[in-house]
């Protein structure tokens, strides 16, 4: 008798101890719907469509929580803020979007569009840091259509200050950069032609 | 005063005997006749000599010498009274007589270059001398003819004189040597040449102790320059010395075989032979002729060709196509040519001498009905010298038959000739066969084949092509099924497929899970028992908004 009662107080202190609250994950959303990608097609092509490449990242990039940099070389990963979908989709379709927007013809690598230019992106920084500021620096350099010819080359370099704490207000501020790019490689390409 | 005139007259008294003044001349006459009659009694035999010339002498000065004692010198020198020649006069020392034989030889000596070397050169610090070489004769004599040479052998050397003569076709001359195993022995001292025999006669001198090694069965053989001789035996080279390369020379020796025999006498004549093989096949005395008659050719069968019977040198050839003695015989023997063989029975163990012979013709006889054959052999390929062969044979003859006084040994053809007569056949049998018609009815068959072989050929291409072509298309059909079925199967998972964005879908929802999955699993890694004892504590670092005041103070 005095052991089924010991068993019973056993088992209500360890469900007692498992039933504690997890940690909730959040998911977060580079891709904002700013724009309708088919609403380029309305309009008329004034300049040369150009096909984004996929873009090359980082490794550390690739996985799907969000990182910050915590120090000079030392980057922490968050356990329970992850990205919704992957960083080279999100970025890729937010530099389409918004490239479209501005009339530049811009088209992703696998919609199976041929064009006369080919944009290839390389992002080696995309995250916020530990003295509250977000940072997108890379490269980039437009061939044409056969990827015989370079037609233009230039590295870039966005910062931001963090408006806010936490995770989300860096998300708002890296697609800030992400437009901005976007912004910045219309320009280049509209100068080009 | 007459006192003094009495004492100044002399008394003149008469001599009573002769003034001993004249021992002085007495003396001086004395001595001066026994010096000469000294001189006189002393002195030696006054000789002429005459020479050619006198070269290299002087009267009162050229000495005359003996075993390099001086025994004259010579005292005049004129020329004769045809002025050919030099008439030298010697006074010779006393006691010389002995030395004046009728055969006593003089020479001048001086510097010579000859056969037999350089002589002569201690003259030239001394002046020329005449050499005396003392005769043996007992007649004595005081004029003398001189040599114009040296003799080829001094008087008073110690060997032996003997006589060689020669009837072949060579010849010494005087000073040519004798050699034996190598070693100069002795000389050829005089060639004479006898018209009537017409041979020539050689007086040589044999120097001592070498003289011993002459004995009656000695053999004499010329040995000049090198010998080569090619005979069915095979090729021999004979060098005497280097001397005898050179010059003329001869040899000597007892053959094998034969006894040494008996010490000869002084002048003793043996003959000189060509080779050592003739000098020692005049060993045997005894022989026994026979003709062999040849229907072959005996072009290369010489004269001293052996004849061998199984091996055994029994003889040799005598005579090639002798004359027959029986004009007759020639018509029924036209075609053979006759040989006459001479065999020695001393070869054979036999005694050479008339019994022997005896034994050898009654065995032959025996044999020669019971199948003994000759026949010609080739003794060397390289000269093509022949040899006749007896050898047994199964055919037996009936009668001996007989070639003038010979008896005839028959003849067979030896194996070559068989040889060469059996191709001689055989090539007229292949004559016969009519080859034109042959390779005509070859040739036909062989275009026929051959056009066979072609058809058959084709035949076996296009089977392989309808192989081929069979083989290919099931291959063919077995691929385009394999492809189809491989298109099939792309179509059904290509994009836009259902199958395709099931499996997309299937791989999505998986890749979800993963996710979720992810934090759990990271949690138990790094607490374990966070599953029981609660969950992860909340993440400490996020981003931090900017603030201006920390930022311008650090």
């Amino acid at each position: 008798m005095m052991n089924r009662y010991f068993y019973v107080v056993v088992i209500l202190l360890l469900s007692s101890c498992g039933s504690a609250p997890l940690q909730k994950t959040n998911f977060y959303l580079l891709n904002q719907d700013r724009i309708n990608i088919n609403q380029q097609a309305q309009k008329k092509l004034t300049q040369s469509p150009v096909v984004l490449q996929q873009i090359r990242m980082p490794e550390y990039l690739l996985q799907p929580n969000l990182v910050i940099l915590t120090a000079e070389n030392q980057i922490h990963h968050a356990q329970f803020e992850r990205w919704a979908e992957s960083l080279q989709s999100s970025v890729a379709k937010i530099i389409v979007s918004e490239m479209n927007r501005l009339d530049i013809p811009a088209y992703l690598h696998n919609e199976n569009r041929i064009g006369e230019q080919k944009l290839f992106i390389r992002v080696d920084h995309f995250y916020p840091t530990s003295d509250s500021k977000v940072l997108l620096s890379g490269r980039f350099w437009l061939m044409n259509n056969a990827e015989t010819k370079l037609l233009h080359e230039e590295s870039f370099r966005f910062e931001e200050k963090l408006k806010a704490n936490g995770y989300a207000q860096s998300v708002r501020q890296l697609r800030d950069l992400t437009i901005q790019l976007s912004q910045h490689l219309a320009t280049e390409l509209s100068a080009m032609n | 005063m007459n006192t003094e005139k009495d004492e100044l007259d002399a008394e003149v008294l008469p001599l009573k005997r002769i003034s001993r003044v004249w021992l002085i001349p007495l003396i001086a006459a004395f001595i001066g006749g026994w010096m000469i009659f000294y001189t006189y009694s002393n002195q030696g035999p006054l000789i002429t000599i005459t020479f050619q010339n006198a070269d290299g002498m002087e009267v009162d000065t050229t000495k005359i010498k003996l075993r390099d004692i001086t025994v004259g010198k010579v005292v005049d020198l004129e020329l004769t009274d045809d002025f050919e020649a030099i008439i030298v006069t010697a006074r010779l020392n006393k006691n010389t007589e002995a030395l004046l034989s009728k055969s006593t030889q003089f020479w001048v000596v001086k510097p010579r270059i000859g056969k037999s070397g350089i002589s002569g050169l201690g003259t030239l610090l001394s002046g020329d001398y005449i050499k005396l070489s003392p005769g043996d004769e007992p007649e004595r004599a005081t004029e003398f003819v001189g040599l114009d040479n040296p003799p080829i052998t001094p008087f008073g050397t110690p060997g032996l004189h003997i006589t060689l003569s020669s009837d072949d076709e060579f010849a010494f001359s005087e000073g040519d040597p004798i050699v034996y195993k190598g070693l100069n022995v002795g000389s050829f001292e005089d060639v004479y040449f006898n018209f009537e025999e017409r041979k020539v006669y050689y007086n040589v001198f044999i120097n001592a102790p070498y003289h011993q090694l002459i004995t009656t069965n000695t053999r004499f053989w010329n040995v000049s320059g090198i010998k080569v001789d090619m005979q069915a035996d095979g090729l021999s080279l004979q060098v005497g010395s280097l001397e005898t390369l050179l010059t003329n020379g001869a040899t000597f020796g007892v053959p094998d075989g034969m006894p040494r025999g008996e010490l000869v006498e002084d002048r003793e004549e043996f003959r000189v032979y060509p080779t050592y093989e003739k000098a020692s096949a005049a060993r045997y005395k005894s022989s026994v002729d026979y003709v062999v008659l040849v229907s072959d050719s005996i072009r290369g069968l010489n004269v001293g060709a052996p004849v061998e019977y199984r091996g055994i040198k029994l003889g040799e050839v005598a005579s090639t196509n002798i004359h027959i003695p029986d004009g007759s015989r020639l018509l029924d023997e036209a075609i053979k040519i006759p040989v006459l063989i001479r065999l020695q029975p001393g070869r054979v163990g036999l005694p050479d001498n008339d019994k022997g012979r005896k034994n050898m013709q009654e065995q032959n006889f025996h044999w020669i009905k019971n199948g003994l054959k000759a026949s010609l052999r080739t003794g060397n390929l390289l000269t093509g010298s022949l040899f006749i062969e007896l050898q047994h044979y199964e055919n037996a003859v009936e009668d001996v038959d007989k070639y003038g006084e010979y008896i005839i040994i028959p003849t067979i053809e030896d194996e070559f000739s068989q040889i060469t007569k059996k191709a001689s056949v055989f090539m007229d049998n292949l004559n016969r066969v009519p080859l034109k018609e042959l390779s005509a009815e070859a040739s036909t068959l062989i275009k026929e084949l051959t056009e066979t072989v072609a058809s058959i050929k084709g035949s076996s291409e296009e089977f392989k092509q309808v192989m081929n072509s069979a083989k290919k298309e099931q291959v063919t059909q077995k691929i385009g099924a394999l492809v189809s079925q491989f298109t099939k199967l792309a179509k059904d998972f290509s994009e836009g497929s259902t199958n395709y964005s099931e499996l997309n879908k299937s791989l999505r929802s998986l890749q979800s899970s993963l996710h979720e999955l992810g934090p759990v699993l990271k949690q138990i890694n790094q607490q374990p028992n966070s599953l029981i004892f609660g969950g992860a504590k909340k993440d400490t670092i996020e981003p931090k908004k900017y603030l201006e005041s920390e930022n311008n103070d650090e």
